[in-house]
């Protein structure tokens, strides 16, 4: 029995040597650590598009020029030395060329030093290697009024954009040749200089190029061709177009003359570690080191915070009343976001074979026809079914307003004197006895809103409708049902879902990037809103979306912008139904945090330093 | 018994191509554009329609059974592709990411294996009185529990509330270390290459951030032990020899530990090999609650994201470790206990 | 006998006791907990009482209070529980059927067919079965129903094994040898004569498997692969549970019931199983019979 006593009271001392020193670690002035979940991409610029991959390479590079602070209007200079403009005539008069003077002597992590070569490079090597799905296609639009490279090669006399089993190795000589001048052209060194040369005038394009852009960041020319990346000649970026992401060369590498390096991309671990660059041209960083960690486990992520092993840690809206006013733990809450949350609608369903979505695919209340959203009756209807202010109180617990339209509110061009469709069942009732000539609302319809499931927010969005339109008339049936996030992919792409939740966070804060995708025949969502809601974009939006970004007239923009705010109105092209918020939850000992919408990044690190008493 | 060894392992090419012809089956439900699903992951991801672009430059419209042909060609050239959930190459992550759980699952037997044997002996030596059925509802509740529900306890007392063991694998500062290159890492075992680099500290946190999952995995899995303890104690306790003993007059406490407790053991041991197997299966709740980035973990994110390479490739592992895991148990049982015969 | 040992051991009738008391509940759940009129063709869509994505506390209409979402967690505990029977149930039934036909159509037959199957179940044993669950279930959506076919796809093997094991005895014995002669057709044979005295333990062991079948359920609810939230099932709940166990500052117990509740549930529905297939097992142990 003793023999056990001994092995208890050892056992226990143990776990209290074990424990202690937990308890009495202090967390490091010196030292940073961010819990928030996902993964990186991708840490070349030129292929990530996801906010986890900008976050990192956000500590790692730096773009042309920036925002001051937390503004989005107030665009200062970074590695160019002037921001352009008419007035200091770096963009000509016809906006059509846009000058930057490069900062002398900016080094890079290696030692390098910046040169307008490399803006150049930059540019050039990621739209001549355009990664399928990346971010690249913000160069070409301004730079050449095109989408992808495909587009620029048919140009050149290659094969057409559709061609099945393109292969760029096996491009003609003379196409390659001519991809590569078109390319070139786009992008020139003049001197200390660097000239974009656009294809219309484009207002947008210093946003696009503004740091929070992970896209825009400036690379090393010379260190890329060491490491492998294209090597600047005309004839062989065939070998580098739309390369598998892991093959790319600054995939898990990065080269840039941010204040920060990168240490490890710790994929095992799931972390990021950064150390400071002490050559940076703004003055070395205060922190010496920082930790991006990856944690599934909301829960995880709260405990880390609250014993300080984390510094900062991503925790969704629903679970911040666990750590609100908990000591030791700021909350700030209710900071701008750039996007927004709709319900997208499907002017063209397709029956065959869709039977299990939309029934019997005919107007006879065991269905919905496949023409159901084309008409506006039941678009605005749905929009005042819609109970606006219970989701964003109850659901989202108050973080986010309800939308005036297409473009958030945060961003310039809104009028805010035109508010959205508000939750009216009376004027839903009006509306659905208008539909199909009162057919509707003698037949009913019977419609399944599906969502993908894990997206609880999108779940009850369509539980409120569902409760909504059911009480309005007892023939009126919604069924609410999850689907896998794969098969809802694949239905969307043929474009089989007649409703569909759809939330857009900005690329750059512009309202051009938001009025695309909803409303212009070509945008992101006109694949999956059937061909009935392109014709209308062709016939009334698309016009005045491509003037709006044609001019640098502020006042001629605003005059298009709000029309376009009235005619998204009118045509009730969706439900926007939430602006969320955003919020961030750090230690309390964690000072000189810049928050700015258009970043990317959840914090810039470079300006964060911690006070520890 | 080398032809039965033999036998066994001649089954393994079988098994292997089972288990990737049942994956690629299953996954030859899915359309091209389900499965680019694994390269977005959310519908904010969908910014242009580069979904043909997606499905073209990753082979996805091809049939399955090409895509079968192609995948096995690789992975007999020892190249089991690439893992877009794990940002790595399957073969890496398999290398990086098993000796983690190998770690958590041998450091757990420990207190399953001689907490198990402690219980068993208490509740069959007090057969059928009160503290007999204390144990057994004790340890039973055990195993009765969802483990990550155990494990979400766990964590918040031991981590959340103490503030002692926290989750993860390393502490940052040693990562930092190891980051830097002044560490070298031979095993992937953190305790283990610690030591072979003579680093204490190291040593140390690792090992903190091992107990809470180890407690937690202790007590699912004691019953399973004790039960066992339990019945050979109990068999040997009626036996010839044991009641000589206490014939003899000698002291219960000898008795038990002397003559009884010896004997029982016996196919105690055997068990604890088969139930590194069964940690090493069931891991992924346990990892995925204390964020121990291990094998389990890795593989569920991956088959969630449909990533069916790292899916292949993981699976053919466990296939290979099961099959030889299975076999060694077996052949360790068959020279411990001359009774049983393989066949 | 063996049910009056059962019923002698404290440790079953403990067992029996909250089993009897999960009966009862889900016999007269459509009465302990009514499903609102709106959910009526739903019953196991448990009703939500607004959509707050925070959880409220119990209150007099709602005795165990509300999940986040506002779905009721007295509604879903008492349903719950048909869902915990009917999974178990459904699983160890037929995988305990599948595996009773493939094992005594290999005991039965013998030879190659034999070997031809035990290989089969030999890969099927070395199929890790968590990764199979979740392709399963990734590929044809989450359910449950999807959560429970991949299940019996990798749970009849050892039924398989356990009767072909007991049919090999009882195949030697006189009376079948006698009916083989006869010449009683095998389907007979297999039904009449060896079913009825191999099957006995292959039985109990498929019943006791019931609870940790639900506790498999659960842990793949927590991988996310089970049902959607607002389904009466009891992993659902307790998954969507585990990120309010921090409770507000100051009152480290705010969200006990989100936790407490479906926790409660399952660990008393597995615990029953498991102490009557503790006691079980003792009984039918040679080596206790002291």
């Amino acid at each position: 029995m003793r023999f056990k006593l001994y092995i208890a009271v050892v056992s226990a001392l143990l776990l209290l040597a074990l424990g202690v020193p937990a308890l009495a670690a202090a967390t490091d002035p010196k030292t940073f650590v961010f819990v928030t979940f996902g993964d990186v991409d991708s840490l070349d610029p030129a292929y990530a598009y996801d906010t986890a991959s900008g976050e990192v390479i956000h500590q790692l590079y730096d773009n042309l020029v920036a925002y001051e602070g937390g503004s989005l209007d107030k665009i200062i200079p970074m590695l160019a030395t002037q921001v352009p403009s008419k007035a200091n005539g770096l963009i000509s008069q016809d906006g059509l060329t846009v000058k930057f003077p490069i900062r002398k002597g900016v080094k890079f992590h290696n030692g390098d030093v910046l040169t307008p070569a490399d803006v150049e490079y930059t540019f050039e090597r990621a739209m001549l290697a355009d990664p399928a799905g990346g971010p690249v296609w913000m160069f070409f639009e301004p730079l050449l009024g095109v989408q992808t490279l495909r587009e620029v090669i048919a140009k050149a006399g290659g094969p057409g954009v559709d061609a099945k089993d393109f292969d760029a190795k096996k491009l003609d000589a003379k196409v390659v040749q001519k991809v590569y001048d078109i390319i070139d052209k786009t992008v020139e060194v003049e001197g200390d200089y660097v000239v974009f040369h656009l294809a219309k005038p484009y207002p947008a394009f210093l946003q696009i190029l503004a740091k929070g852009g992970s896209w825009s960041s400036i690379v090393n020319k010379k260190w890329m061709v060491e490491n492998g990346a294209w090597d600047g000649k005309a004839t062989t970026w065939p070998k580098w177009y739309d390369q598998a992401k892991e093959e790319m060369t600054l995939y898990q590498k990065a080269m840039g003359t941010g204040p920060f390096r990168l240490l490890t991309w710790d994929r095992n671990a799931g972390q990021i570690i950064l150390k400071r660059f002490d050559d940076y041209w703004r003055g070395p960083a205060k922190l010496e080191t920082v930790f991006i960690k990856y944690v599934e486990e909301a829960n995880t992520r709260m405990l880390m915070l609250q014993t300080g092993e984390a510094d900062a840690a991503v925790i969704q809206q629903q679970y911040l009343d666990q750590i609100r006013n908990v000591k030791g733990i700021v909350v700030k809450e209710h900071l701008p976001y750039i996007g927004n949350t709709a319900l997208l609608f499907n002017y063209t369903i397709p029956v065959q074979g869709n039977e299990d979505i939309v029934g019997s695919g005919k107007l006879d209340g065991n269905g919905v026809p496949p023409d159901f959203f084309a008409d506006i009756h039941v678009r605005k209807a749905f929009n005042y079914a819609f109970d606006y202010e219970t989701y964003i109180k109850e659901v989202a617990m108050g973080a986010g307003s309800k939308p005036y339209g297409p473009a958030p509110a945060v961003l310039p061009f809104v009028n805010k004197n035109r508010p959205w469709y508000s939750f009216d069942l009376k004027k839903a009732e009006e509306e659905f006895k208008q539909a199909f000539g009162g057919e509707l609302w003698k037949k009913g319809f019977k419609l399944t809103i599906l969502y993908n499931t894990g997206n609880e927010q999108r779940k009850t969005a369509a539980e409120i409708l569902e409760a909504n339109i059911e009480s309005i008339n007892p023939k009126f049936k919604i069924d609410v049902q999850g689907m896998q996030w794969s098969t809802y992919l694949s239905k969307l792409r043929a474009s089989a879902l007649p409703v569909f939740f759809m939330g857009w966070h900005m690329d750059f804060p512009d309202a051009h990037n938001f009025y695309m995708p909803y409303m212009h025949s070509a945008g992101a969502f006109a694949g999956y809103t059937g061909q009935g809601m392109v014709d209308l974009a062709k016939a009334k939006f698309d016009a005045l979306i491509e003037q709006a970004i044609s001019t640098y007239d502020n006042a001629k923009r605003q005059e298009l912008y709000y029309k376009l705010q009235d005619l998204a109105y009118e045509y009730a092209v969706a439900v926007f139904y939430i602006e969320p918020e955003e919020h961030r939850v750090y230690r309390d000992w964690v000072k000189g945090v810049v928050y700015n919408p258009a970043y990317s990044a959840n914090y810039d690190f470079y300006t964060i330093y911690k006070e520890v008493r | 018994m080398l032809t039965y060894i033999a036998r066994r392992l001649l089954l393994l090419p079988v098994v292997l191509f089972g288990v990737s012809i049942f994956i690629f089956g299953v996954m030859s439900f899915l359309s091209p554009y389900e499965l680019v699903s694994t390269y977005i992951k959310s519908p904010e991801e969908l910014k242009n329609q580069s979904l043909d672009a997606l499905v073209e430059k990753y082979g996805l419209n091809d049939p399955w059974h090409l895509r079968y042909i192609r995948w096995l060609g690789n992975v007999l050239h020892g190249n089991l592709g690439y893992s877009e959930s794990a940002n790595m190459y399957v073969l890496d992550a398999i290398k990086q990411r098993f000796p983690a759980s190998l770690e958590l699952a041998l450091f757990a037997v420990v207190p399953v294996v001689f907490g198990g044997i402690w219980l068993g002996v208490v509740s069959a030596v007090h057969h059928n009185r009160l503290l007999d059925h204390a144990t057994r509802i004790f340890a039973i509740i055990g195993w009765s529990l969802p483990s990550f529900v155990a494990g979400i306890l766990a964590l918040m007392f031991f981590y959340g509330y103490l503030g002692w063991f926290p989750p993860g694998r390393l502490s940052a500062w040693a990562h930092e270390i190891i980051a830097s290159g002044g560490f070298r890492q031979y095993t992937g075992m953190n305790t283990i290459d610690a030591i072979l680099n003579w680093n204490w500290p190291i040593f140390w946190d690792a090992v903190r951030h091992l107990v809470a999952p180890t407690i937690t995995l202790a007590w699912l899995w004691w019953a399973f032990i004790l039960r066992i303890t339990r019945s050979s104690m109990l068999d040997v306790l009626n036996k010839d020899y044991v009641t000589t003993a206490r014939a003899k007059g000698l002291p219960e406490r000898l008795v038990i530990n002397r003559h009884a407790k010896r004997n029982a053991m016996i196919p105690v041991t055997t068990v604890a090999g088969l139930m590194v197997l069964g940690l090493l299966g069931g891991m992924a709740i346990t990892e995925t609650v204390f964020d121990y980035k291990g094998i389990g973990l890795l593989t569920v994110q991956g088959a969630q994201q449909l990533d069916y390479t790292l899916v292949l490739g993981t699976a053919l592992f466990y296939g290979v470790l099961l099959v030889i895991g299975n076999l060694v148990v077996d052949v360790l049982y068959a020279i411990i206990d001359p009774r049983v015969r393989l066949e | 006998m063996v049910t009056k040992k059962l019923l002698r051991n404290p440790i079953s009738m403990l067992g029996l006791i909250i089993l009897l008391g999960f009966v009862i509940l889900a016999v007269f759940a459509p009465w302990i907990a009514p499903t609102p009129e709106r959910y009526k063709d739903e019953p196991y869509r448990i009703p939500r009482y607004g959509y707050r994505a925070t959880p409220t506390p119990p209150s007099s209409e709602h005795p165990f209070g509300l999940t986040q979402g506002q779905h009721d967690i007295f509604y879903g505990i008492v349903w719950g529980t048909r869902t915990a029977f009917r999974v178990g149930i459904l699983v160890a039934g037929i995988s305990c059927l599948i595996g009773v036909v493939v094992g005594s159509i290999s005991a039965y037959v013998g030879g190659r067919v034999d070997e031809f199957l035990m290989r089969v179940v030999d890969i099927f044993m070395s199929f890790p079965f968590i990764i199979a669950a979740i392709v399963v279930t990734s590929v044809f959506g989450k359910s449950l129903t999807n959560v429970m076919v991949a299940l019996i796809f990798f749970s009849w093997m050892n039924y398989a094994r356990l009767i072909r094991g007991n049919i090999l005895q009882v195949k030697q014995e006189e009376y079948v040898m006698a009916a083989r002669a006869s010449g009683v057709s095998h389907f007979k044979i297999i039904l009449r004569h060896l079913l009825p005295n191999s099957i006995f333990p292959v039985l109990i062991q498929a019943s006791m498997s019931l609870g940790s079948v639900v506790l498999t359920v659960a842990g793949l609810s927590f991988l996310g692969l089970g049902a959607e939230p607002g389904y009466a099932d009891w992993g659902q709940m307790l998954s969507f549970a585990r990120n309010w166990l921090m409770g507000t500052p100051g009152n480290p117990l705010a969200y006990w019931y989100v936790v407490a509740y479906p926790a409660a549930a399952i660990v008393l529905f597995v615990l029953a199983w498991n102490l009557i297939g503790d006691a079980f097992r003792d009984i039918l142990d040679p080596r206790i019979q002291a």
